[in-house]
C-alpha cells in the first residue's frame, strides 16, 4: 500500500485514541460498597459472550473509523500489488521501456498489446504519484532523455514497437549513469517488459555491477517492473533462413528458405497460408505444419527479366503478436568469398587456406589470398570478407588499415605467433607486445597434459550449433600448447585450463577474435579435427561477406550502418516509422545503392521469459516491487482509493451506532 | 406510655401517634397468655358466639344451654370465641449487607423504623414483642413481653444494633421457629439475600410451628436499577471478594440474576403463605406500615 500524502501517517497512532480512553476509563475506576453481591456473582456466573463482544466490537469500530479517516486522507493508492513499499513522491522518476517486438503481443481477450497497455498503465500510475523530473530510457534511444511531464513520455512516437531487441541490464547502466550525473534525490525507476529471456540477459556479468551500484547510491532507489510475463497461445512466426539466386540470366530464379514457428503447445497439423511478395509481386503457398517448427527450404520462383538484384518480403496471416508475421530479405548476386590469410609461418596457415577455400555453396567462386608479414601492401582490402591473421598482432599503419577493415564490415580471426623454432619453447610475449582491439597474447603455455575445451557457446557465434541443432566437436580438440591472452572480450570456448580458446572481441561493425591455438599439427589436433575451424572460418566469412555486397541483412538495432537521415529510403515496412528510427524498425531500405533488409533477432522468435526467482535474484538486495500484469488489462496498476476507506469508516460508524444502541428502556427498578 | 424521655433516631412520636389508629392484627388464632384483640384458636368467655357441642360428661354445666335442651331434649353446650394477645417476635437482620442505603438511610436503619413503630403499637394493644437481632448467629434475642417498660428495652437493643458479619438467616431462622412458642407472629426484617429455596424451607417450617409469618423485604433503589456507568469495584459489606465490574456490560446480567430471584421469591411466599412484603428504601416507612397494618385489618377473623 502506498500513499500519496505518507508523512499523514503519522497521525495513525491516533486510532488507539478510543482503546486508550477505554484503558483510562478502566483505571479510573469507583469503589463501591456493595451488599447485593449474589446478583453480581450470578452476573458474572452468567455466560458474557456477547456482552463482551459486543464492547470489543464498539472499540474496534471506533478504531476503524479513526484509522479509516486518516487513511483517507492520507490518500491511499491501490495496485496489482498492494506492496508499493512507499509511495513518496520522488525526485526523479525514471521509465525503462521495452520496445522489442515480443512486447506485441496481444492479451488473451486480444485488442491492445503489452506495449499499449503497459503504456497506459505506466502513465495512469505515473500520473497518479507524480514526480519532479521524468526521464525516459527505451532500447531505442538508449540514451536517457528527459521530459519535463509525464504524458511526454508516452507519445506514440516514443512508445512504438520497434523491431530492435531490448537490453535491460544495458538500459539499466544507462541509468545508473544518469543517476551519477544528475544527482537526483529519491528516484523510481519503473521498468515495462514482457521479461524475455534474451531482453533481460540474465547472465550478464553487469547485473552484478548494477546491484552493487544502485546499493552505493546515497539516495533510495525503488525500482518497480511492470511485467507482462504471460505469452499468447497459437502465435506463429516467420523468419527467411535463406534467400539466394540460382540460373543464368535467361532462367534465374530465387531460391527462398524459410521457417514457421508456432507456440510449443500447438501439435495439430494445419495449413498456414504464406504470402511471398517479391518488390510488391505477391505469391502465396500454402504450408504444412506440425511440430513447433517447420522449414521449407529451397522454394524457388521464377524472376522476371532476368532479375539480380532485389527485396522480398514472407508473411502469414495476422495473429497475437503482429510483430513477427513477416520477415524481410535481400538478394543479390553474391560476390566472391575473398579471405586474407596472413601468415607467420606456412606451416599453421596451410589448413587455415584451405578451410577458406572450400565453399560450402559449389556455385560460389571463392578466392584466398595469402601473404606473409612482410607482404601486407599486397592486400586488396576493399573486396575481402574475413582475414585470417597468424603471427604477432598488428601495429602502426598495418594495425589503422586492419582497423578499417573491420570497421567496414569485415572479419578478423587472430591466431597466435610462431613458437621459436619446432621445439616448442616457451616465448613470453609479454605486457609490451602489440596490443589490437584491447586484447594480446601474453604467453605459450604448455602443460604438461593437454588441456581440451571443456565449455564453449553453442547457441550463438562461430561455434554455434548447426541448424539441426548438432553441435560442432569441439570437445574433442586438444591442444598441447596455447598462447595465453590477456584482454576483454566475450569468451566462446574455454581451455580446461580455465584459459579463453576463442574470445569475441565486440566491435560497432566487423568481428575480431581470438584464437588461442595455433594450427601446426604439432601443437593441436584443430586441423586434423577440421570440422570446427572450418565451421568457424565459413561463418567468420559469411558475415565478413555481408558487408560486401550491395544488399545486407541485419537485426534491427545491432547494426551501426552508416546513417545518414538523406542517405536511407525506405523500400519496405511500417509507413508510420520514423526516419531516424529506420535502424530499429523491419523493413527494406535503400542506402545509396545498397539494399538492407532489417528484421527482429532470431531470439524474439522464441520468446522464453524470466521465471520469477530469476527475477527475484537480478534485484537481489534491492528496494524492489513487481506486479504481473497483462495485455488487455483494463484496470490501472495504481489507483487512488481513499474513497473506500472513507466508505469504511461510514460502515464503522454506523455499526458502531447500531451498537450503542440500548435495548428497550428498562424502568428504574424493573426488577419490582 | 413510655417511662422516659430519651429520643430515638428510629421513633416518630407524630407517626406513631397516626398509626396507632390501625390496629396491629394477626391473620391467624395467636396464643396468648391473656385476653387481648386477637383470635384464640380456643373457645373462651367472650361475648362472641361460636357454636354449639355437644355436652359431653365433664363439660361445666353451668355451660348447658338449657333453652336448647327444652326445645330439643337433648345436652349441648354453647361456647363463645376466646380472644386472647399475641406474641409479637420481631427477627431483625443486622448482618452487614443492612449497611447499604443510597437515600439517606440504610436497610438496617430502615428495618429499626419498622421494627420499633410494630413494637410500639403491638404492646400499645396488650401483645407481647420480643426482638431477635440476627447475623452469622443469634446476636441479641429478647423474649416477648407486654410490659410497656419493656419497650425501652428493645428500643435500646435496636440502637445498638450494628451491621456486621455474614447473613445466616436461614439457620436462625429455623431456631426461631423451634425455640419460640407456637402460634406468635412472626415479622423478619431483612433484605432476604439467601437463596429462594433456602428461604422456603425456613418459611415452612415456621409455618409448620403455626406462626404467621411476615416478612419485609428490604431493597434499596440502587440495588434494584442498578444505575452505576463507571467501572466499579464492588466491595462485599459482608466481608466476601470484591468484583470489579463493567457495569454497561453486566448490568443487563444483574438485572436478570435480580429478576430470576424476586420471581422465584415470590413462589416461595405463595407457596408458604407468608405475609411478603417488598419494601423500597425510599418509600416512607410510615406509608409501608399503613399499607401494611390496613392490609392486616381486612385479613382479621380468619381462623
Amino acid at each position: 500500500m502506498s500513499f500519496l500524502q505518507p508523512w499523514l501517517l503519522l497521525a495513525l497512532p491516533l486510532f488507539l485514541i478510543p482503546l486508550i480512553i477505554h484503558l483510562v476509563n478502566q483505571w479510573r475506576y469507583q469503589t463501591k460498597q456493595w451488599g447485593a453481591m449474589m446478583f453480581l456473582l450470578a452476573a458474572n456466573r452468567m455466560s458474557r459472550g456477547y456482552a463482551k463482544l459486543r464492547q470489543w466490537l464498539i472499540l474496534a469500530m471506533r478504531m476503524l473509523a479513526i484509522a479509516g479517516l486518516i487513511l483517507a486522507i492520507a490518500r491511499p493508492l491501490a495496485s496489482g500489488w498492494l506492496g508499493l513499499t512507499s509511495g513518496a513522491r520522488s525526485d526523479m522518476t525514471m521509465v525503462l521501456f521495452d520496445r522489442s517486438p515480443s512486447m506485441l503481443q496481444q492479451g488473451p481477450v486480444g485488442g491492445l498489446s503489452k506495449l499499449e497497455s503497459g503504456s497506459r498503465q505506466l502513465q495512469d500510475a505515473l500520473s497518479t504519484l507524480n514526480s519532479n523530473r521524468w526521464v525516459l530510457i527505451d532500447n531505442v534511444a538508449k540514451l536517457p532523455q528527459e521530459f519535463e511531464k509525464v504524458d511526454q513520455l508516452f507519445e506514440t512516437t516514443r512508445t512504438a514497437a520497434t523491431s530492435a531487441s531490448s537490453d535491460v541490464p544495458g538500459m539499466l547502466t544507462q541509468a545508473i549513469e544518469y543517476l551519477k550525473l544528475n544527482k537526483p534525490g529519491a528516484t523510481d525507476i519503473w521498468i515495462c517488459s514482457d521479461l524475455q529471456e534474451s531482453d533481460w540477459n540474465e547472465k550478464d556479468q553487469q547485473w552484478e555491477a548494477i546491484r552493487d551500484t544502485i546499493k552505493e547510491f546515497p539516495q533510495p532507489i525503488r525500482i518497480y517492473l511492470v511485467a507482462f510475463p504471460q505469452s499468447p497461445a497459437n502465435n506463429r512466426t516467420i523468419r527467411a533462413t535463406d534467400a539466394h539466386l540460382e540460373g543464368d540470366e535467361r532462367n534465374r530464379e530465387l531460391v527462398i528458405s524459410f521457417e514457421i514457428r508456432r507456440d510449443e503447445t500447438s501439435n495439430t497439423a494445419e495449413k498456414v497460408p504464406v504470402d511471398i511478395e517479391i518488390e510488391g509481386v505477391t505469391t502465396q503457398l500454402e504450408v504444412d505444419i506440425s511440430g513447433q517448427a517447420t522449414e521449407l527450404k529451397d522454394h524457388r520462383i521464377a524472376l522476371q527479366n532476368g532479375q539480380k538484384r532485389g527485396w522480398g518480403k514472407v508473411s502469414i496471416p495476422a495473429d497475437s503478436n503482429l510483430a513477427d508475421n513477416q520477415f524481410f530479405f535481400v538478394f543479390d548476386e553474391p560476390p566472391a568469398r575473398r579471405t586474407v590469410v596472413v601468415r607467420q609461418s606456412e606451416k599453421s596457415t596451410a589448413p587455415l587456406s584451405l578451410a577458406a577455400s572450400i565453399s560450402p555453396d559449389p556455385r560460389q567462386s571463392v578466392s584466398v589470398q595469402t601473404v606473409s608479414l612482410d607482404e601486407l601492401s599486397q592486400v586488396e582490402w576493399e573486396n575481402a570478407g574475413l582475414l585470417l591473421w597468424q603471427g604477432p598482432l598488428p601495429s602502426g599503419s598495418v594495425a589503422e588499415e586492419v582497423s578499417a577493415f573491420i570497421k567496414r564490415g569485415g572479419q578478423v580471426i587472430f591466431f597466435p605467433p610462431d613458437v621459436d623454432g619446432t621445439d616448442l619453447g616457451v616465448p613470453s610475449w609479454g605486457e609490451k607486445s602489440a596490443e589490437f582491439q584491447g586484447g594480446k597474447w601474453m604467453q605459450w603455455m604448455t602443460p604438461d597434459k593437454a588441456p581440451t575445451i571443456d565449455q564453449w557457446r553453442g547457441d550463438d557465434d562461430l561455434l554455434a550449433a548447426t541448424r539441426s541443432g548438432t553441435s560442432l566437436p569441439v570437445g574433442q580438440l586438444q591442444t598441447k600448447g596455447y598462447a595465453s591472452w590477456k584482454g576483454e572480450g566475450v569468451n566462446l570456448a574455454t581451455l580446461s585450463t580455465g584459459e579463453p580458446w576463442l574470445v569475441h572481441v565486440p566491435t560497432d561493425e566487423g568481428g575480431v577474435y581470438f584464437c588461442a591455438s595455433s594450427l601446426s599439427p604439432e601443437t593441436s589436433n584443430v586441423a586434423r579435427n577440421g570440422v570446427v575451424i572450418y565451421a568457424m572460418i565459413q561463418r567468420a566469412l559469411d558475415a565478413g561477406m555481408g558487408s560486401l555486397g550491395n544488399t545486407r541483412s541485419v537485426v534491427a538495432g545491432e547494426s551501426a550502418l552508416a546513417f545518414n537521415d538523406s542517405n536511407w529510403q525506405r523500400l519496405a515496412g511500417d509507413e508510420s516509422t520514423l526516419s531516424t528510427e529506420f535502424a530499429y524498425h523491419s523493413g527494406v531500405y535503400q542506402i545509396n545503392e545498397r539494399l538492407v533488409a532489417i528484421n527482429r533477432s532470431a531470439a524474439e522468435d522464441r520468446p522464453t521469459t524470466l521465471v520469477n526467482e530469476k527475477v527475484d535474484e537480478l534485484f537481489d538486495g534491492l528496494d524492489f516491487s513487481r506486479v504481473d500484469t497483462q495485455a488487455d488489462a483494463a484496470s490501472s496498476i495504481v489507483q487512488e482509493v481513499w474513497r473506500l476507506f472513507l466508505v469504511a469508516m461510514i460502515i464503522a460508524m454506523i455499526v458502531e451506532a447500531a451498537l450503542c444502541v440500548p435495548k428497550l428502556a428498562r424502568p428504574q427498578g424493573a426488577a419490582t | 406510655m413510655l417511662t422516659d424521655r430519651k429520643t430515638r433516631s428510629f421513633i416518630d412520636p407524630a407517626v406513631l401517634g397516626r398509626l396507632a389508629r390501625l390496629p396491629l392484627s394477626a391473620r391467624r388464632p395467636m396464643l396468648g397468655q391473656v385476653s387481648g384483640r386477637h383470635v384464640s384458636p380456643h373457645r373462651g368467655a367472650s361475648v362472641e358466639f361460636a357454636e354449639y357441642r355437644k355436652y359431653v360428661p365433664g363439660d361445666d354445666l353451668r355451660r348447658l344451654d338449657w333453652r336448647t335442651y327444652g326445645r330439643t331434649d337433648r345436652y349441648y353446650v354453647k361456647e363463645f370465641e376466646a380472644d386472647t394477645n399475641l406474641r409479637l417476635c420481631l427477627v431483625v437482620d443486622t448482618s452487614g449487607s443492612m449497611n447499604f442505603g443510597s437515600v439517606g438511610i440504610t436497610k438496617l436503619e430502615y428495618a429499626n423504623h419498622l421494627a420499633a413503630s410494630l413494637a410500639y403499637l403491638a404492646v400499645q394493644q396488650g401483645d407481647a414483642v420480643g426482638l431477635t437481632c440476627v447475623a452469622d448467629k443469634i446476636v441479641q434475642s429478647i423474649p416477648p413481653k407486654r410490659n410497656p417498660a419493656h419497650l425501652k428495652l428493645l428500643f435500646d437493643t435496636l440502637e445498638l444494633a450494628k451491621p456486621s458479619g455474614e447473613t445466616k438467616l436461614d439457620v436462625i431462622l429455623h431456631e426461631i421457629a423451634e425455640t419460640v412458642r407456637q402460634r406468635a407472629l412472626v415479622i423478619i426484617l431483612s433484605d432476604l439475600f439467601l437463596e429462594p429455596a433456602v428461604l422456603r424451607n425456613c418459611f415452612e417450617h415456621l409455618r409448620f410451628r403455626h406462626h404467621d409469618v411476615v416478612a419485609f423485604h428490604l431493597l434499596d433503589p440502587e440495588e434494584l436499577s442498578f444505575p452505576f456507568q463507571r467501572p466499579t469495584r464492588f466491595i462485599d459489606l459482608e466481608g466476601g471478594p470484591a468484583i470489579f465490574a463493567e457495569p454497561s456490560e453486566i448490568a443487563d446480567r444483574y438485572h436478570k440474576a435480580l429478576k430470576s430471584y424476586l420471581a422465584e421469591l415470590k413462589d416461595v411466599v405463595l407457596a408458604t403463605a407468608v405475609d411478603y412484603q417488598r419494601i423500597d428504601t425510599s418509600e416512607t416507612y410510615e406509608s409501608v406500615l399503613t399499607r401494611f397494618l390496613i392490609d392486616r385489618s381486612r385479613g382479621r377473623g380468619r381462623r
